[in-house]
């Protein structure tokens, strides 16, 4: 491998990463090679010293993008960071994807449950105010014939739900910072272990 | 604290040598290559990972040969650092040692 085929290679296997930091980038390599080969140093053997340029590429990506989900929050910056860790290694994908998976399950009970929970109790509670203003609405709906007392009955037991729904949600806020914040640690472990194993200590 | 150091380990070694003078890429990577075997290619990423945590500034500074070359200077926030790293370091080091001398008196 040349030079130029080392440069290529490694900018084709740098995702996402601004154009700017690519550039300085290759400049550090490009710089490190043609002072290799001042100091007469064979240009096949300094590329080859280097490493493979996807190797490189792949810790560049990593460091790039756990660094920039740590300093802004976004669902976004967070899959790409997974998604980072998982090119370090097939290996390491049986590491993260059970999290993977058990972190979209969560998001998906902790928000869909209480979504449910809201939508169904305001239906109730719109049928419930339409059966007083319209005789025989609720009956006609549900096939349920009730007094005006359960009416109110059903009315203010699924106000308690609706704002069950909403507490709810409140807390599912939450819990998805908490997970957010252990998530990127669990990343950095498992980068933290990777490292160990490329750099060969 | 472990996994942390031997993680730290090549970058502590970056930073005990900048902690002398500034150096550019090159001559960081052919000292460091003297004393620990690893990819040259891995310790650019690194240079870049403590250039974002503020341990290190660069600078271009022009060569008698060859083109302009990228000088790492170590901030005071560096200096903070690495002489944190050293400590566990040898902390770490004296533990194991012992550990070692241990088992062989049991043999």
């Amino acid at each position: 491998m040349n030079k130029e085929v080392f440069l290529e290679n490694l900018k084709r296997d740098l995702k996402n990463i601004p154009e700017q930091d690519i550039v300085e980038i290759l400049q550090d390599y490009a710089e490190h090679i043609s002072i290799g080969l001042k100091n007469g140093r064979d240009e096949a053997e300094i590329i080859k010293s280097l490493g493979d340029p996807a190797d490189i590429a792949r810790q560049i990506n990593a460091d790039y993008h756990i660094k920039k989900a740590e300093n802004k929050t976004s669902t976004i910056n967070i899959f790409r960071a997974i998604y980072a860790s998982a090119g370090m290694g097939f290996l390491n994908l049986l590491f993260i994807l059970p999290l993977f998976v058990m972190l979209l399950l969560l998001l998906f009970l902790l928000y869909v449950i209480p979504f449910l929970l809201i939508m169904g109790s305001n239906m109730v509670l719109i049928a419930c105010v339409a059966s007083i203003l319209v005789p025989d609405f609720f009956a006609g709906i549900s096939g349920f014939v009730l007094s005006l007392p359960e009416l109110i009955a059903v009315f203010f037991t699924n106000l308690g739900f609706a704002s069950l729904g909403y507490l709810f949600l409140i807390g599912a806020y939450h819990i998805t910072a908490f997970l957010y914040g252990h998530v990127l640690r669990y990343l950095k472990f498992n980068m933290s272990i990777l490292k160990n194993k490329e750099e060969s200590i | 604290m472990d996994i942390q150091l031997k993680k730290g380990v090549l970058e502590l070694c970056v930073l005990k040598l900048l902690e002398k003078r500034d150096w550019y890429g090159y001559e960081l990577v052919s000292e460091i290559s003297k004393t620990i075997v690893i990819a040259e290619g891995t310790i650019y990423p690194l240079l870049r990972r403590v250039k974002e945590d503020g341990y290190v500034t660069t600078y271009l500074k022009e060569s008698t040969e060859g083109p302009p070359r990228k000088y790492y200077n170590l901030t005071s926030k560096g200096k903070e650092v690495c002489k944190q790293f050293e400590r566990e370091w040898v902390d770490f080091a004296v533990r194991v040692n012992n550990f070692i001398k241990l088992g062989d008196m049991n043999e």
